[in-house]
């Protein structure tokens, strides 16, 4: 019951009463009047009672009146609140909905190898958020908006839109990336520079001709009545769009075109920097090959160069072999010399035949150094023995030192530590550094020596070093005997220092060259200790 | 083993070839030493036998040539076999004309060194033969007086009496017996024998 029914009744029924008091007495003529001494006492006090009560029912009334109006204003105010606290948590969960998708978006980001991939697995996302059927990922390629990527497109359709150009198909994909249509051009489209469309047929047929003429009209052609077109953006720039279609129509929820404009910088700048990322992955690719080609083609060289100095050494190890075979000869014939006495001695028989066998070795063996070297293997990496190979290069260049009337002593340290390298390539480079202290030494004073040095230096580096008392280089030309082709002999290629050092450096180490006080030049290089 | 015998010396510094040497040269009954260097055997003193070398060409330290001109310039002229692993043509010239007896390239086969080496060690008997036959034609010219070798000398120049009497400052008488005291002291049956003995023995053109 309302207080204002009440309040009225409860007026109507004083004056009511108030009426039939007055009547009661002789001398009513006014109800409102002075109260004439004519009426009983008793009377008048229940009038004014009554006067009393209608005064203060009139009052509260008042009050009532005004609380009212209060309460009115507050219930606006809380409506309105109540609206505003709707629209907040609305906007609250579209951010969390768009946050999410970010999130998916930096997943798929995270599990994409390339731009190709990320782009596949980014329309497959689109299609499941939009619930359309079919979605394309076009991106901007010298005026021309190919789809990078898209699914559901008929092949009729994908043949028709792939090849759009910017500057001569006029349509809502190719005005949208170039920047020609904006919010009041057409229906449709958002603040964001998106267009949305739930009935194609409705939005064309609402066009004039002359507005109509501005698109293809392929989409609806295709049956597209749901369309969504939304911008990809990077760095302001517009880099290609979204293109979301369907045949049914009223597809295009508002929220999807909001969190694709919302998601659009962050598929931008992934595309733009897997694009980036592609680039410098197939640079890499083609830098690794040319690395790979550059080694072999150093390996190539460095065996080129070896054959080279074999080819120095080999009159000298010619006569290093014909020694063997020399005695070989003379010890078989001396034998059947022997049993061809009377009484053979046969023990001389049994000492020609052991020599024999040890020369054979012999020969074999420089045969075997001889093939090491001239062997094209890839090089490989073992731990070696450097002593070792000083020993097995010093019996290279023996007889050829002897010829050229050069004495050649090593001072090699015993328990020297290993280095983890290729043997072959390290006898190379001792047999370079000694085949060029020999050649200096050539046209020198009597006093013509090489000694060949090893040392264990530091904790983690061995060293080798050949001091000749050759004739040396000029001051200036230290810095340049690295250098290819240079070269201070009239048959030299050049190419021995710089393959040495190129050699030495890729197993770690360093090779270097000093001119000794008194004469002659020392070179050496240092190693790091190899460990198993 | 007499003083006499003959005997091959071996150097060379390759040990395989010292031993295989020596060995072949065994079995054909020489005797044979064998040295590591060229010093080694400079120092090793002089043999009074009838002996040859066999040497390597190229050696560490003194070579093979070094040695053969250190024999030459010593005027001992011991015959010499030369090996190398290689023989080049101005290196055998040049050993030939120094006197070698023959340049052996190895690998060889072991008649060719044999044959040598018996070469070399006759050539050596005949030197030491020869040898005795000047020294006995020097002991004869110094028994001649000065007055006879003066004769001497002018005779083998192919003067006549006459001419050396002039020279001498005699008669020529005087010349024809010295001229016969010379015949006899150098036990000459001619004119020509005479100067054959002087030539064997390079004197009596001082």
């Amino acid at each position: 019951m309302k207080p204002n029914n009440n309040y009225s009744q409860a007026e109507n029924r004083i004056d009511f009463l108030m009426r039939e008091l007055h009547r009661l007495s002789p001398r009513t003529d006014s109800l409102t009047g002075d109260h004439s001494t004519g009426i009983p006492d008793a009377i008048t006090k229940i009038i004014e009672g009554l006067q009393a009560i209608q005064d203060e029912a009139k009052a509260r009334h008042n009050e009532i009146m005004e609380l009212k109006s209060v309460i009115e204003i507050r219930t606006a105010q809380l409506t309105s609140a109540c609206e505003k606290l709707k629209q907040a948590i609305k906007e609250r969960s579209e951010m969390e909905s768009h946050s999410r998708a970010a999130n998916a978006l930096l997943k798929i980001l995270y599990v994409s190898s390339s731009r190709q991939n990320y782009a596949d697995a980014l329309v497959m996302q689109i299609r499941e958020w939009s619930g359309c059927e079919c979605v394309g990922i076009r991106i901007l390629e010298n005026g021309a908006i190919p789809y990078h990527s898209h699914v559901g497109f008929t092949k009729e359709f994908w043949e028709s839109e792939n090849n759009l150009l910017l500057n001569r198909d006029n349509c809502i994909c190719t005005r949208i990336v170039a920047g020609t249509i904006g919010p009041q051009d057409v229906v449709g489209m958002t603040p964001g520079g998106s267009f949305q469309c739930n009935s194609t047929e409705a939005f064309l047929s609402g066009l004039d001709e002359e507005e109509r003429s501005h698109f293809r009209g392929v989409c609806v052609k295709s049956g597209f009545m749901s369309l969504a077109i939304v911008p990809i953006q990077y760095y302001g720039n517009t880099i290609g769009a979204v293109h979301v279609a369907d045949q049914r129509v009223s597809r295009i929820a508002p929220g999807f075109v909001r969190m694709m404009e919302f998601l659009a910088p962050l598929i931008g700048e992934a595309i733009s920097k897997l694009k980036i990322r592609d680039q410098l992955e197939r640079e890499l690719e083609i830098q690794k090959k040319s690395e790979a080609e550059l080694q072999k083609r150093r390996d190539e060289l460095a065996h080129l160069s070896r054959v080279v100095t074999v080819g120095e050494i080999a009159t000298s190890l010619a006569h290093e072999l014909n020694q063997p075979l020399s005695a070989i000869l003379s010890n078989s014939q001396a034998a059947l010399r022997f049993l061809s006495h009377a009484d053979p001695d046969l023990d001389e028989v049994r000492g020609a035949l052991e020599d024999i066998v040890e020369d054979d070795l012999r020969a074999s063996g420089i045969i075997q150094r001889l093939r090491s070297m001239l062997k094209k293997v890839r090089p490989e990496r073992v731990l070696c023995d450097l002593n070792g190979i000083i020993q097995d290069t010093l019996k290279l260049v023996a007889s050829s030192a002897v010829k050229r009337e050069i004495s050649v002593t090593a001072e090699i340290v015993t328990d020297l530590p290993k280095v983890m390298g290729d043997p072959v390539q390290l006898q190379q480079v001792l047999l370079n550094l000694l085949l060029n202290a020999c050649d200096s030494i050539e046209k020198v004073h009597p006093d013509r020596r090489i000694t060949i040095k090893s040392s264990h230096t530091g904790s983690a580096t061995v060293e080798v070093a050949i001091m000749d008392t050759g004739v040396g280089i000029g001051p200036g030309e230290i810095c340049c005997i690295f250098d290819p082709f240079y070269t201070t002999k009239v048959e030299g290629m050049g190419m021995g220092l710089p393959i040495s050092r190129s050699i030495i450096e890729a197993h770690g180490g360093t090779l270097w060259a000093t001119q000794n006080p008194d004469c002659g030049m020392t070179f050496g290089f240092s190693l790091p200790v190899g460990y198993t | 083993m007499r003083k006499e015998e003959p005997i091959v010396f071996v150097i060379d510094d390759n040990s395989s070839i010292r031993q295989a040497l020596e060995r072949l040269i065994r079995s054909v009954s020489l005797k044979v030493k064998t040295f590591e260097s060229a010093r080694e055997f400079l120092s090793s003193g002089k043999y009074e036998g009838p002996s040859c070398i066999v040497l390597d060409v190229r050696m560490p330290g003194l070579s093979g040539f070094d040695l053969q001109e250190a024999l030459i310039s010593s005027k001992c002229d011991i015959p010499i076999i030369f090996l190398t692993g290689h023989g080049s043509i101005p290196q055998s010239v040049r050993a030939m004309k120094a006197g070698a007896v023959d340049f052996i390239e190895k690998p060889f086969d072991d008649s060719l060194l044999l044959d040598a080496i018996r070469k070399a060690l006759d050539k050596a008997s005949e030197a030491r033969v020869n040898e005795a036959g000047i020294e006995m034609i020097r002991s004869r010219v110094r028994s001649l007086t000065p007055r006879e070798h003066q004769v001497f000398t002018q005779v083998i120049r192919g003067r006549l009496n006459k001419q050396i009497a002039f020279d001498l400052g005699t008669v020529e008488k005087t010349i024809k017996v010295h001229r016969a005291r010379v015949m006899q002291k150098m036990q000459a049956e001619s004119v020509a024998d005479l100067v054959r003995m002087a030539e064997k023995a390079g004197t009596g053109r001082e």
